[in-house]
């Protein structure tokens, strides 16, 4: 192995917290060589963010030094990342939706003509940079009204252009494909050719083995070991990640319930604007019986949201079709009539919907009971017995906090997230709307949220899992459906042969 | 008799209305832009009107009253943009706090400086000179329109320009606008969002301290309590009716002066004061309507008060 | 957040404007010769300090208690209602009125109609600002603020044109005032001749129905949550517009309470600008007291002490009025400045582990 171009020595990070301080990097050696393809491995929360971060410019260690070419670097600020050369594509864009391609793609270092911005060199700038490195690219399009692929080639063009040797991608192919993800992969050999030498964070092995020479796989904020990947496998690093054997929850039952049970959730046709006033549901239908888990699979923004929406009452304006649920036609209820039915809405947008974080624990959990009987009387809270139901709530899943009048903010997002399904699994009835429900959560409590949900599954629960994350999807669905522009591309039934290249075509658009 | 609405005295009282509120509505269209939905402006205008006062009486000149209402103007926005930027205060709280902290520090300070109560007034004290544009004052019709308004009028005719220049063109106009629609683009790019944010404030308050000048020392040069009477939020609403867009705050800002002044022309009807004084108020509702009609998203920040 | 430790670091953060507050109100105070402590112990008698002020800080807790809780409505549920004054104003003309020209009614029954009638008028005339607001968010700070001046106006033509008393000449608006209302309409005094009334149980009442409601009522948590978290409100099956539209209604309809109290409770009859900027004080109270159902009544009676204090501090010594206006506005301007309590926590916890 050459010499290391770049190495972080013994970066630790400590984040302060008033309950609970998180260290996100401890003591982490890392080093990369020059043209090399290098991922950091590790499940959500590790500290591999934090680190790039740091290499960045964005945190600053609490100990620890970077050395670029055998020459300790100071890094305080991105700008200072910049001139060493070091380019950052982070997981959520760092664009500007009013301005255009070229204007996003000088920021911070626009091309002047006296006191003013030469636009013109500006576009002119993006197309040479366009072609140099062969990503396509329209530098007079705003950026609002371009793809998230073509952002992320903005994004990269960017750090291209402020010279940038060493690439840092976090989480690229989040919003991806799995066609469009290839393609990344293939601009990534395009630049190794091309000199530039590449990182990139995932948590996603296959990426790893398909695309690495080398990986370092990180587990609580310390690094476990860095291996060549021609010399390891998914399960290796798997069991580097975790710690353990990873027991992946596979359904091995369908459970006691046939197809001739009566559906407890059918949607027929449905139909629905999204906010650019053209369809988001263009015709969808499906039926949900009891015991299913219905996985609906697709690379996210191609209407499972609004689909989403509309089973939970939290948007109303179908324009077209109906949903029915045990035969009543809910298509225009409101959200505390469909919670009143009990049809459970877990989501994994904790900072916006699912939680409330400047609330107490107590307070995010009584959230769809306070109103029901016999939590609430003649519309008075009954106290004694909330805090008993939210008791052994936080028992039973297993949510680790000192109290449940403490903020929850100050839980980790993995028993943040159990607390908002526990609320869920409790008001459901018969029904559950799974949405990403374990993003951005560490291993163990993924594990036990699946198991809560095949739990209900046994019993008789109907669940539909809408995700992002095809792992998921595969290890928990009995049917699949994938989603793509708003309609339903396919329909998979579990143990299908070659079931992961199917969807992947489905996913972009592809019909079975 | 429409003569007697639609003639050139009205078109002048028309400008003269409109100036203070274009300059706090350019103020709150560059605060908007940069991420910071404003409400302070009327309290800087009244700290602006007070300190113009103050400079014309006591250095005897009406042009460093018009600097020493930006200087003082300018430092009180920079005290906004301490508790807003660097300490995180809630800003609509905020630029509440600082509107009632104006009033009770002009009013606090009139006994000291002035020796006065509840308002002052010196004849003595120079007042802006009205400028006579050379060649057309002397153009038959336009000429009474266009000329012989004091410098603040035609330097906000002017800014409104330079204002969208910088906004649009400049590198710092793109890091402002960057500021407003995604912070962590200039955190990417290793720019400071603190310091943007500031010299938004800066440029704000400097624009509020001539339009508190303007207001004190443009004809007569008074100062009494509360002075800017709403003006600041008519401002805001111009801000909020234009979706922050500089060309169209603008011209916003220059109907309401025209529309507030033909208006005012009915008093000679008889109509009673209080409905005549309702009027500026009633002309902003008016500009809301259409705002509801398009069923707009929110300029500010959805801020949760955070008490 | 418990109770407890929601109060602790109510207080706390309280405290700390308030030191900010004073700090710098001294600095104005020293710059004109006077000396601060003397100024803050002048205020501190005048606000305490024998029968009259004692009872008259009483007088002056209440209104500022009801404006609190009016504001505090709104504000809960993220609602910047600034057309409290108006109501005030309306709501006082409305029960002026109904105590003038509605005769013969025993004195319960009077005065439950004058402030019903009131409080349904301040309701009404945030009807408009309330629905464009929850239902099409139109910014409800301007469209409530706008209307605000737009009602004070009214009031003023109203009773200088209509409603003015024969007795007195409208030629100046210090005159413009209406007739007195009947005896039967008239709040009674309860230390004659004292100016506090019996309008201190309508506060302590309203009090106790705010906390009631804040911290009890399923209603009360989904209207807090509306305003902490309005997408997880929405989620969770809150009707988020209709919680905004009553919310900002309500405000109306206490404030209008408000000013119909000290009409009928000290005034006897509308005068032009009685309301002394209770709409906006009520605000700071809320802010004061952030919003919750204990803060809000301590921060109105801190601010009856403030203004009576303030009043005996003006008379006692050579520092105005104004000065007790800068001391509030700065706590105001302090209140969510979540740095500034975290940076001295810091500081705080820095030393004592060095010590």
């Amino acid at each position: 192995m050459s010499e290391p171009i770049l190495r972080l020595k013994n970066i630790t990070k400590i984040f302060p917290h008033p309950e609970v301080p998180v260290i996100a990097n401890d003591h982490v050696n890392f080093s990369v060589v020059a043209g090399e393809i290098h991922a950091i491995v590790g499940e959500n929360g590790t500290g591999k963010t934090t680190l790039m971060n740091i290499l960045y410019g964005m945190y600053q260690p609490d100990e620890g030094e970077i050395v670029l070419n055998n020459t300790v670097i100071k890094v305080d600020n991105p700008r200072h990342a910049i001139a060493h050369g070091i380019g950052m594509v982070h997981q959520h864009f760092m664009l500007i939706p009013s301005f255009t391609v070229a204007e996003n793609l000088v920021f911070g270092f626009e091309p002047r003509k006296g006191l003013l911005v030469d636009i013109q060199e500006a576009n002119r700038i993006a197309r040479d940079i366009s072609r140099t490195y062969g990503l396509e690219i329209d530098p007079e399009q705003r950026i609002q009204s371009c793809s998230l692929s073509m952002r992320q080639r903005v994004e990269v063009l960017k750090i291209l252009y402020h010279g940038a040797n060493i690439l840092i991608f976090d989480e690229p192919t989040a919003v991806l494909t799995p066609q469009e993800s290839n393609e990344l992969f293939k601009a990534f050999l395009e630049l190794k050719r091309n000199g530039k030498t590449i990182i990139f964070i995932t948590h996603k092995l296959k990426e790893v083995m398909s695309v690495a020479d080398r990986a370092t796989v990180m587990r609580k904020g310390k690094v476990v070991d860095v291996v060549n990947v021609s010399e390891t496998s998914t399960d290796q690093l798997a069991g580097m990640m975790v710690g353990r054997k990873v027991s992946t929850q596979n359904r091995k039952e369908t459970g006691k319930f046939s197809k001739d049970d009566a559906s407890i959730l059918e949607v027929s046709h449905l139909k629905r604007l999204g906010s650019s006033g053209r369809l988001a549901l263009n015709d969808i239908s499906f039926s949900l019986g009891p015991g299913e888990i219905l996985g609906i699979a697709g690379v996210g923004g191609n209407g499972q949201g609004e689909l989403v929406e509309c089973l939970t009452g939290l948007n109303q304006k179908a324009v077209g079709g109906r949903i029915l649920y045990e035969g009543i036609d809910i298509t225009k209820y409101d959200a505390r009539r469909i919670r009143d039915l009990g049809i459970g809405h877990i989501t994994g947008e904790r900072h916006s919907r699912g939680a409330s974080y400047k609330s107490s624990i107590f307070d995010n959990m009584i959230m769809g009971i306070h109103k029901v009987s016999p939590w609430c009387w003649r519309g008075v809270m009954q106290a004694k017995r909330l805090r008993q139901t939210i008791g052994k709530l936080i028992d039973d899943f297993n949510i680790k906090a000192a109290s449940m009048d403490m903020d929850i903010a100050n839980l980790s997002g993995g028993n943040i997230q159990k607390c908002i399904v526990a609320r869920e699994l409790n008001l459901a009835r018969r029904v559950i709307v799974a949405e990403e429900p374990t993003r951005g959560v560490d291993i163990g409590a993924i594990e036990f949220i699946h198991g809560q949900l095949l739990r209900k599954s046994m019993e008789g629960y109907g669940i539909i899992l809408v995700s992002t994350d095809l792992d998921e999807i595969l290890a928990l669905s009995t049917k699949i459906l994938v989603m793509f522009e708003g309609r339903v591309t396919g329909e998979i039934a579990r143990g299908n042969e070659s079931m992961e290249s199917r969807i992947g075509l489905m996913m972009a658009g592809i019909s079975a | 008799m429409l003569d007697s609405i639609f003639n050139t005295h009205t078109f002048v009282t028309g400008i003269n209305l409109a100036t203070p509120i274009l300059l706090a509505a350019l103020a709150g269209t560059f605060c908007s832009k940069s991420g910071n939905f404003n409400i302070a402006l009327e309290g800087y205008m009244l700290i602006g009107a007070f300190s113009g006062v103050a400079g014309s009486f006591f250095l005897k000149s009406a042009l460093m009253g018009v600097f020493l209402a930006i200087v003082v103007t300018v430092i009180v926005a920079l005290l906004y943009g301490l508790f807003c930027f660097t300490l995180k205060a809630d800003e609509i709280i905020v630029g509440f706090g600082f509107n009632m902290f104006a009033v009770a520090l002009t009013g606090w300070m009139l006994k000291p400086i002035f020796g006065g109560k509840g308002s002052f007034y010196d004849p003595s004290t120079p007042i802006l000179d009205s400028i006579n544009l050379p060649i057309i004052e002397n153009i038959p019709v336009l000429g009474s329109l266009l000329s012989g308004y004091n410098f603040i009028v035609y330097l906000s005719w002017l800014l409104i320009f330079l204002l969208f220049a910088v906004l649009y063109r400049t590198p710092f106009g793109y890091k402002l606008r960057a500021l407003g629609e995604n912070p962590s683009a200039l955190r990417a790019a290793g720019l400071s969002t603190t310091k943007y944010s500031y010299m938004a404030a800066v440029v704000a308050g400097a624009l509020c301290g001539m339009a508190g000048a303007f207001l004190s020392i443009g004809s007569l040069a008074m100062f009494t309590e509360n002075m800017t009477a709403g003006r600041g939020f008519i401002a805001i609403t111009a801000v909020v009716f234009s979706n922050a867009y500089l060309p169209v705050t603008a011209l916003a800002s220059m109907l309401f002066g025209l529309a507030n002044s033909v208006a005012i022309q009915f008093q000679g009807w008889g109509f009673p004061t209080q409905f005549i004084e309702m009027i500026p108020y009633l002309l902003t509702l008016v500009m809301l309507v259409p705002v509801a009609l398009k069923s707009r998203k929110h300029l500010r920040k959805s801020s949760v008060l955070n008490l | 957040m418990s109770m407890q430790k929601e109060l602790t670091q109510s207080l706390i953060r309280l405290l700390i404007s308030l030191g900010v507050a004073l700090v710098i109100s001294s600095i104005f105070i020293l710059s004109t010769g006077e000396n601060p402590l003397n100024a803050y112990a002048k205020l501190l008698e005048g606000a305490f300090v024998g029968q009259l002020n004692i009872i008259t800080t009483l007088r002056w807790s209440v209104p500022y208690i009801i404006a609190g809780i009016a504001a505090a409505i709104s504000f809960r549920a993220g609602m910047f209602n600034m057309g409290i004054d108006g109501c005030v104003y309306l709501g006082g003309l409305a029960a002026t009125l109904v105590g003038i020209y509605v005769k013969g009614l025993p004195p319960i029954l009077h005065i439950s109609l004058a402030i019903s009638t009131a409080m349904l008028v301040g309701a009404l005339w945030l009807y408009l600002p309330a629905k464009l607001r929850a239902y099409y968010n139109v910014n409800e700070l301007i469209s409530t603020w706008m209307l605000s001046y737009v009602a004070i106006l009214l009031c003023q033509f109203l009773v200088a044109h209509v409603f003015q008393d024969p007795n007195d000449l409208a030629q100046s608006a210090q005159q413009v005032r209406t007739p007195y209302v009947q005896e039967s309409a008239r709040l009674s005094q309860l230390f004659p001749p004292y100016q506090l009334n019996t309008s201190i149980y309508f506060a302590l009442a309203l009090a106790l129905l705010f906390y009631f409601f804040a911290k009890k009522t399923a209603n009360g948590y989904e209207h807090n949550l509306t305003g902490i978290a309005p997408d997880f409100a929405r989620y969770g099956g809150v009707n988020v517009a209709n919680v905004r539209f009553y919310s900002i209604i309500v405000t109306g309809a206490i404030g209008a309470l408000a000013g119909a109290l000290e009409i009928l409770g000290v005034h006897y009859r509308y005068i032009h600008g009685f309301s002394l900027d209770l709409g906006p004080n009520g605000i700071l109270v809320a802010l004061m007291g952030r919003l919750n159902p204990i803060g809000v009544p301590l921060a109105g009676v801190f601010m009856g002490v403030m203004q009576n204090g303030a009043r005996g501090m003006a008379r006692t010594s050579n520092v105005s009025l104004d000065t007790v206006r800068i001391i509030i506005s700065v706590v105001v301007i302090c209140i969510t400045a979540e740095r500034l309590y975290s940076w001295l926590k810091l500081k705080r916890k820095a030393s004592i582990g060095k010590g």
